[in-house]
């Protein structure tokens, strides 16, 4: 059965937390997909969450991308402003995350298809309680609640993000 | 992998502990306003210094290069080679618990364990074969 889709007006009291590969899309401007993005984050009322796992991660794949190699000081100089116009509110890598990479890695032997940094970034929302995870990978997401289910097993009342992508139009929907 | 498969495999799973701090650390130092990726780098890489452990490092920089263009397989690119890299060394267990350090305990955690690899610094010509052999294999 295919998954319904529906367009979305994310409520001022929401939390969205940002992957990867959307933060990347923002900042670079030569992205097929920043006008997207940027027309889609600029819809956003609710508050805007970034982690500093996701923060590693971006700057790895900055620094080993051919495609930034040239340009990763300014990509993430543009990101430093990104993060302070947003004024975002911002998750440490605490233990209890770290603790979660070697979680995510045990239950990704159940769950085909994902990489087990996918299930991290669920996790991080899940622990936080932050509603929608603003990601343009939407293969990524297809199984959130299989990872959420798994999850509960180590976390008891771990709550369940939504997956919310942007649309080649510049709007958010998200999967129901 | 196995010892059989790869001699001098504790050698090079300790240079594969250094290259992740190494990462960790640049990510760390650079914030994008005052201080670079670029610069970062080369805070690092003064700290670690030695001539020969960092070309070995930039031999090992080749195996995480991304040539997809797209942000959504840059990302995936990356953690595939980073869960492949991770689990054939250090494992997942010992790098999660990296993570959550803070600078100045990354930093001297860096330092020790450069000083103990470069007790071995003699046997770093054959490392350098070794990883030579491994980037072909990976087509690197």
């Amino acid at each position: 059965m295919e998954d319904e889709e529906e367009l979305i007006m994310i409520e001022h009291t929401e939390e969205n937390y940002f992957d990867t590969c959307t933060v990347i899309d923002r900042i670079d401007d030569h992205s097929q997909y920043h006008s997207n993005v940027t027309r889609a984050i600029n819809q956003i009322k609710g508050r805007l969450v970034f982690s500093e796992y996701m923060e590693n991660e971006l700057k790895s794949v900055l620094r080993h991308a051919q495609r930034f190699s040239q340009r990763k000081d300014n990509l993430l100089s543009n990101y430093d402003s990104l993060k302070r116009t947003l004024n975002i509110v911002w998750v440490a890598t605490t233990p209890q995350i770290s603790n979660l990479h070697n979680v995510c890695r045990r239950i990704s032997r159940r769950i085909g298809g994902l990489k087990f940094q996918d299930m991290v970034h669920i996790g991080i929302c899940g622990l936080e309680r932050i509603i929608n995870i603003i990601s343009d990978d939407r293969h990524i997401y297809g199984n959130i609640n299989i990872v959420r289910q798994e999850l509960s097993h180590f976390y008891p009342g771990i709550s369940d993000p939504r997956h919310v992508y942007t649309t080649r139009q510049g709007y958010l929907r998200r999967m129901v | 992998m196995t010892e059989e498969e790869f001699p001098f495999l504790e050698l090079f799973n300790d240079l594969a502990r250094i290259y992740l701090e190494r990462e960790l650390l640049i990510n760390m130092v650079a914030n994008g306003k005052e201080l670079t990726l670029t610069d970062a780098e080369r805070i690092v890489d003064r700290i670690i210094e030695d001539f020969h452990l960092l070309k070995l490092i930039r031999m090992l920089d080749r195996f995480f290069l991304i040539k997809e263009r797209d942000s959504v397989k840059i990302v995936r690119s990356y953690r595939y080679r980073l869960n492949l890299f991770v689990d054939r060394t250090i494992g997942l267990d010992s790098f999660a618990s990296l993570l959550h350090l803070k600078r100045e305990e990354l930093e001297n955690m860096l330092i020790k364990e450069k000083e103990n690899l470069l007790k071995r610094r003699r046997e770093f010509p054959i490392l350098e074969a070794q990883l030579a052999v491994l980037l072909k294999w990976h087509g690197r």
